[in-house]
């Protein structure tokens, strides 16, 4: 991958091309957000005992694989997600950890100083 | 002592008359037969309202009742500390419905232990004004001092003007004869405005001590407009039960069957009653919290902390900025805490209805990136939502609604109509606005797919804010998200839940939300249940809805829930209470007769069923994506079978919801013509007195 395309991957989206994902705090709401690149995903994709991720996982990855435009991801998430023995959050979790480190490496690549 | 004071009432109903500033006493048992709550308030409305077609709660002529229940200030389980308010409200759209609200704390004890069952309140004070109630002493005093104050000012404010002769107690002096009793430890319940309140803005609340407000409705501003700071109760009576032992001994029993083991509780519990757990929904920013609830609850859900602040603070107020903040703090989920805290604190204060912001922020910042939102743009604006997320963001969003400045002003009669007034109408009705009921937010729950929730809200008069079925998607959803088994499969919960039902419906179908079901007669009798048994038992006797319905529960045995249960149902505290001896099904009776004469003020108030609508992107769009990850619930296949079942991207048809309305007019015996009640029925039900105003207007419904 080129230094170019790993920062296209991490660019901030235009408005229109933002993600509104959920947030659930259980047993009582869900608020929302707007995901804007995919950086933004570390944070939400992590669950803690009061807040989960609240969002549909097949169209994170569409928006991952059409939008941001990582199909490398896309398809590694795309497998996490058909593993019928993962429970919801336990695909949460992975998919946690697979966009930090794609992050990560893309912005190793894009350059140390990348924000 | 008369007969009413034995039975849970406390015998009187004070008549604040505000223009003229004095009183009168009416005596309760005028008005027994209206139970109280919700119904008596309704009552009381028709009674001293003189123009029910008024469209806005601001109109001088509204009359609000604050009103109790017998169970009020007794031990019934979570009923003992909530508080009915009723009257003409405001930001509902076209108009503002008459409608109804909601407050714990320790208010309705309090309005009782100083001898009133219900505060009626009419006319305009001619200058601002709070009133004190102390027993039988009433007094108005001057506001223009607390005018501009904010809720926790107001309150200690009045509480220092109480104590009069600064005898360093902390006690409260009362007034009276020399051989009375002259002091109390007990401390004034007070009901004020902040400034949200008092510039007469819908999304104002109305605040009682930290944390209980009443917001929906738009009574905040109702007081406003009447030039009413505050009213502070302080009463040293008490409340007598008929059989004080059977509501002890009830009380027991229940604790007994559903309690949680606090030593070993269970958190993947199923059921209402007795879940473990506060309701502040963000992480807490301290260990060092207790519980604190409402007087008389049987499991507190709110916290006050070590930190001084989020004390009582719960539900949306603690979670709609949030999500925002752990943005902008960058995943410091202590710091997201600490400002969700703050914020919902300061809302509290002010006085605003938080619930109104956690739709409408989203909306606002997509208007604020396609330009339509700004500096000079369409909608001005000086807040800069690049900042959203962060604390000073946060509070300057809120400042703007609680002083009317900025966007509050252009919104300060709601989102929708802000929207209409901007040229954005197609704005709500596409759903960039989630407002699907009466141009009011939605409460979180697509009526799309939750659709008793919709149909309720839209076949009342606002957001039905109901969980008694809702408690499902919570208790599925979960326990799918933790991949750990449903506590009971789908096929046995509508079986529990359809037992509760009876005589309403005669089969789970009504819990069959398959696309096919959703318009049937099934689900029609159980929304007819679902109003009813909110009419009576939650808004009359004052259930609380975190708490009731309880329609099946893990902690009991065979996972039966509390509701109408022959030795731990409502009816039961309700009899032991007030000495009668109803059932749990003609409590419901008397919610469809209230029903019915709400009806008839809607219709007096302009009401007809073709505005009986919800919005247009309910019809025409599927449920969005990113809310949930997924809507599970109970199906029945064409074999027979029960699942949970995914009800994502489903909408709902216009012409199925139309003749659904058509058949649940019939079924309440209103008109399915026009949804106005007929001479019929309102005789059959003892509502013979409406029929002369109806006809007066020509709304009086035809006969089917
Ligand atoms: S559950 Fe909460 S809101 Fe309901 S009565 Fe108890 S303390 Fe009040």
């Amino acid at each position: 991958m080129t230094k170019e395309e790993a920062k296209h991957i991490l660019r901030e989206l235009d408005f229109d091309d933002w993600y509104m994902a959920g947030v659930m705090f259980p047993p009582k709401t869900v608020t929302k957000k707007r995901m804007r690149k995919l950086e933004d995903l570390t944070i939400f994709l992590e669950p803690n005992e009061k807040m989960f991720p609240s969002v549909q996982l097949k169209d994170l990855v569409e928006w991952i694989e059409n939008k941001i435009g990582d199909k490398q991801l896309a398809k590694t998430l795309k497998d996490i997600n058909n593993n019928t023995a993962l429970s919801y959050l336990q695909k949460c979790i992975e998919f946690h950890k697979t966009v930090t480190s794609r992050c990560k490496n893309l912005k190793e690549i894009a350059g140390e100083n990348y924000v | 002592m008369d007969d009413i004071r034995k039975r849970g009432y406390s015998g009187n109903i004070l008549h604040l008359r505000l223009s003229t500033l004095d009183y009168e006493i009416i005596p309760t048992e005028k008005y027994v037969e209206w139970s109280g709550g919700n119904a008596l308030g309704t009552a009381l409305f028709w009674d001293y309202c003189e123009d029910k077609t008024i469209q806005d709660g601001r109109n001088e002529k509204n009359v609000l009742v604050i009103t109790t229940s017998p169970l009020n200030g007794t031990a019934a389980p979570s009923a003992g500390g909530r508080c009915e308010i009723v009257g003409v409200g405001c930001g509902t759209y076209p108009i503002g419905w008459f409608t109804r609200s909601n407050i714990g704390g320790r208010l309705s004890s309090q309005i009782k232990f100083a001898g009133y069952d219900a505060v009626v309140i009419s006319g305009k004070a001619p200058y601002p004004v709070w009133v004190e109630v102390k027993n039988s002493h009433i007094r108005y005093n001057d506001a223009r001092k607390l005018w501009g104050e904010k809720a926790r000012k107001t309150q200690l404010k009045i509480l220092s003007q109480l104590d009069t002769d600064n005898n360093g107690w902390g006690w409260q002096p009362l007034p009276g004869k020399k051989d009375e009793a002259s002091y109390t430890t007990q401390k004034p319940a007070i009901i004020c405005v902040g400034p949200a309140g008092e510039q007469q803005s819908v999304h104002a609340a109305l605040v009682h001590d930290a944390g209980n407000t009443s917001a929906q409705g738009g009574f905040a501003a109702v007081f406003g407009s009447k030039n009413l700071k505050a009213i502070s109760f302080l009463g040293t009576g008490g409340v007598k039960a008929t059989n004080p032992m059977d509501l002890v001994d009830a009380r027991f029993k229940v604790k007994e069957r559903y309690a949680f083991n606090p030593n070993n509780p269970d958190l993947y519990q199923w059921g209402r009653l007795s879940k473990p757990g506060g309701s502040n929904f963000v992480s807490s920013v301290t260990q060092n919290s207790r519980l604190q609830s409402c007087a008389g609850c049987i499991m507190g859900c709110r916290s006050r902390y070590d930190v001084g602040y989020g004390n009582e603070t719960k539900c949306q107020a603690t979670a709609w900025y949030a999500f925002f903040a752990l943005y902008y703090y960058k995943n410091d989920r202590q710091k997201m805490s600490e400002v969700a805290l703050k914020l919902a604190d300061y809302c509290n204060d002010v006085g605003i209805n938080t619930y109104t912001f956690a739709t409408s922020i989203h909306w606002l910042e997509r208007l604020w990136h396609k330009g339509i939102l700004g500096k000079n743009k369409k909608i001005h604006t000086e807040l800069n939502f690049d900042e959203l997320g962060s604390e000073k963001f946060g509070f300057e969003f809120v400042d703007a609604f609680a002083y009317k400045k900025d966007i509050g002003e252009f919104f300060a009669d709601g989102f929708v109509q802000g929207a209409i007034k901007a040229g954005l109408e197609d704005e709500w009705k596409q759903g960039y606005l989630h407002h699907p009921y009466w141009g009011i937010q939605e409460h979180g729950y697509d009526s799309r797919c939750e659709v008793e929730w919709g149909y309720a809200s839209i076949l009342t008069d606002r957001d039905i804010n109901s969980h008694d079925f809702n408690i499902m998607f919570w208790n599925v959803n979960l326990s799918m998200l933790h991949g750990t088994p449903y506590r009971i499969e789908a096929g046995k919960i509508v079986e529990l839940m359809a037992e509760k039902l009876k005589p309403y419906v005669d089969s789970p179908n009504c819990l069959n939300y398959a696309d096919d079901n959703i318009y049937s007669d099934d689900v029609l009798n159980l929304v007819r249940w679902y109003i009813h048994y909110n009419r009576f038992w939650k808004n009359t006797a004052q259930f609380c809805d975190l708490r009731w319905a309880d329609l099946y529960d893990t902690n009991a045995p065979g996972n039966v829930g509390a509701t109408a249960d022959e030795e731990v149902g409502e009816q039961v505290y309700w009899n032991a209470v007030t000495g009668e001896d109803i059932s749990f099904v003609d409590g419901l009776k008397k919610g469809h007769k209230t029903f019915i004469f709400q009806n008839a003020i809607w219709a007096l108030q302009g009401r007809h069923r073709d505005m009986v609508y919800l919005a247009d992107y309910i019809y025409e769009k599927p449920v969005e994506k990113g809310d949930f990850p997924f809507f599970l619930w109970p199906t029945k296949d064409e074999n027979g079978s029960w699942r949970y079942t995914d009800l994502m991207h489903r909408k709902l048809d216009r012409e199925k919801f139309d003749d659904f309305k058509t058949r649940f007019y019939k079924a309440e015996g209103l008109d399915p013509q026009t949804g106005w009640p007929t001479e019929k029925t309102l005789k059959e039900l003892g509502l013979d007195f409406v029929i002369d105003e109806l006809k007066k207007h020509n709304k009086l419904g035809k006969e089917v």
